[in-house]
């Protein structure tokens, strides 16, 4: 198959996914203790109200109609009304969802800016003492969980040297990027261990590759060899690990939008979990699964561009 | 007479293990004259490849060289790695075994011999796009234009090991280190990618170091052929003498273990045992355990390296009755 053609297929793929995701979410919900119409209505609901609710919400339909309602509502970007904040759910999450994008990438290109140089210094150092420093120095953030990395940063960084703020998100561009990110930082730490122990080793594995020889055979610089010829073959595979990497990356948002006070998802979906607040819980998943497919996709497509022996 | 282009002498690797050291290669001396085809000979392990990397020292950091590789006035194996770059592909290039392991996968053809002559040269851009061109047909690659846009997973193994001829060739070397250029081929495609080396060396005047485990490989291109074992070697010479008349056990042992072209039918003798371990010394010559000639003093004594005909180098205590049989 051409390229373009696989190009196609792969954009193709992404209908019947958010379709299986869809009725993912719907099956969840309903498989979620408790009602929502009691959650709405309270204990002491009279038998008539719940009804002209449960009527009002479609939930006397059978299972198949329902699905479809829902499927239908979300086409068309209507995800009801947020039981505990009482405005439409699509306003809530859009509020939100910006400023967890806006982190979750500053995190991934922090994560990438830091693990892709000093992977590289450590394979082409490998066993000397460089290499031990950062194996050393990634594993204790590798280990370390987010939200202590988190409280330590704020510690040292916000309230003990001032340079960055305490928590919030601040106005305009610049200013959410500048209260982003500590945030960010806190986010990309462990995550660039993720990527510098993958790529140290994929790099490693390329050095013993024979082309590396060749290559070097041919009389090119050590720059050139490096970067043309290892570190293009050694992305291939941290660039899948990236990609699977931002579902766990949108999971740890959600602890350090809490520790950093940053209005996003991430703490709207705490709430809502806390507040039972099912219309948000369902639409949030629901977008977190959409996006978590389309690094998939992106994931896909980057390895297509880099490497020619997909497209067979 | 003049001098070589290239003289290996009491070049020595050794590869740090574990406990000890590997003695992959244990002094090996020879030359290769400009334009001569030169074949190294031996089993796997024998040091043959280890030999030919250490000489543009593509070997890794575990290895320890010593010895010389003069080239042109200069000993390679002392030589500034920025001095050591302009040497290689430029004026000493190589070609490897495994084309499909040794061309890189996510670069095309085409890219893959630009880059060799951006090293080296001072061509433009469309004059390195016209020299990759000129180079693939050199080769025997057809449709070249279309070619240089491909991948190498998008080539047969014979195109692949033409490609990574070309590459090599791309800045017009003096000397050409050849490591098992056909193991990886059909016996069809050996062949042609064979006449093609021997066809380049002799337009182009470029001497070749090729390394085989094949002797029929040998004969067929080399002038001169220097047989290896256990990291030394053992037997140089013409390889019309050394094939007619081997004056080391290894040799006449290699040659017995041969299939014949002509002879059908004639039983193969194979070599008993194994080659010794490289991680100990071993005190007399190394063939000794393996040997249907050996003495009492090839135990104890490394045999000297000694002229034992015009032209013919051999390291045995038992020469002369090698050479009677």
């Amino acid at each position: 198959m051409s390229r373009a053609g696989l190009v196609a297929a792969r954009l193709l793929q992404i209908v019947p996914t958010f379709l299986a995701i869809g009725a993912v979410v719907f099956v969840l919900a309903r498989l979620l203790p408790g009602d929502p119409v009691s959650a709405m209505l309270g204990d002491r609901a009279t038998e008539e109200a719940v009804t002209r609710l449960r009527a009002q919400m479609g939930l006397d339909q059978p299972l198949w109609t329902q699905f479809l309602l829902f499927a239908g509502r979300m086409l068309h970007g209507d995800f009801g009304t947020s039981i505990a904040l009482r405005i439409p759910v699509t306003t809530a999450v859009a509020e939100r969802l910006p400023a967890t994008l806006m982190l979750t990438a500053l995190a991934t290109v922090l994560a990438i800016s830091i693990a892709v140089p000093l992977a590289f210094l450590a394979a082409t150092q490998a066993g000397r003492w460089p290499d031990t420093l950062i194996r050393v120095a990634f594993q204790v953030g590798l280990s370390s969980p987010i939200f202590y990395v988190g409280l330590l940063l704020l510690t040292v960084f916000a309230a003990g040297l001032r340079w960055f703020p305490v928590g919030g998100y601040g106005d305009g561009v610049a200013g959410h990027l500048y209260h982003l990110l500590l945030p960010a930082l806190t986010l990309a730490l462990s995550f660039s261990a993720v990527i510098m122990r993958n790529l140290r080793a994929a790099i490693l594995e390329v050095l013993q590759a024979e082309f590396v020889d060749f290559a070097r055979s041919k009389g090119l610089s050590r720059r050139v060899v490096l970067f043309r010829h290892v570190l293009r073959n050694a992305l291939l595979s941290t660039v899948t690990l990236v990609g699977l990497h931002v579902g766990a990356l949108l999971g740890g948002a959600v602890i350090t939008e809490s520790v950093f006070a940053v209005p996003g998802v991430g703490r709207l979906m705490v709430d809502s979990i806390f507040a039972r607040d099912y219309p948000v819980i369902q639409a949030l998943t629901l977008v977190l699964a959409v996006i978590v497919s389309l690094a998939f996709l992106v994931t896909d497509l980057v390895q297509m561009w880099l490497d020619p022996r997909v497209a067979r | 007479m003049t001098a070589p282009l290239l003289r290996v002498e009491d070049l020595r690797v050794g590869f740090a293990v574990p406990g000890g050291t590997v003695r992959a290669v244990h002094g090996v001396s020879f030359a290769v004259d400009a334009g001569e085809i030169v074949g190294l000979v031996g089993e796997s392990g024998s040091g043959k490849s280890v030999t030919l990397r250490a000489i543009t020292r593509l070997l890794r950091r575990t290895a320890t060289v010593s010895g010389r590789a003069q080239w042109r006035g200069r000993n390679l194996l002392a030589l500034p790695e920025r001095a050591l770059r302009a040497v290689r592909g430029r004026e000493i290039a190589m070609v490897f075994q495994e084309p499909m392991a040794a061309l890189n996968p996510v670069l095309t053809v085409g890219e893959q011999i630009e880059e060799s002559l951006a090293a080296h040269g001072r061509l433009d851009r469309r004059a390195r796009r016209a020299r990759a061109l000129e180079l693939l047909g050199l080769v025997g690659i057809a449709s070249g234009a279309q070619r240089l846009r491909s991948y190498p997973h998008e080539f047969s193994g014979g195109m692949r090991q033409r490609a990574m001829i070309a590459i090599a060739l791309a800045a017009q070397p003096m000397l050409l280190l050849a490591d098992e250029p056909t193991t990886a081929l059909d016996v069809t495609i050996q062949d042609q990618i064979l006449k093609l080396l021997t066809r380049l060396s002799a337009e182009l005047g470029m001497a070749m170091v090729l390394v085989t485990h094949d002797l029929g490989v040998v004969a067929e291109t080399c002038a001169r052929v220097c047989v290896m074992y256990a990291g030394r070697v053992v037997e140089a010479g013409p390889v019309g003498a050394v094939f007619a008349r081997p004056r080391h056990a290894y040799t006449a042992a290699l040659l017995r273990s041969m299939p014949q072209g002509g002879a059908a039918r004639q039983p193969l003798v194979p070599i008993p045992g194994q080659p010794p371990r490289l991680d100990q010394a071993i005190p007399g010559c190394p063939f000794a355990p393996r040997c249907g000639f050996v003495e009492a003093r090839c135990w104890t004594e490394a045999p000297p390296f000694l002229q034992v005909a015009p032209a013919q180098w051999a390291a045995c205590w038992a020469s002369e009755r090698v050479a009677a049989c």
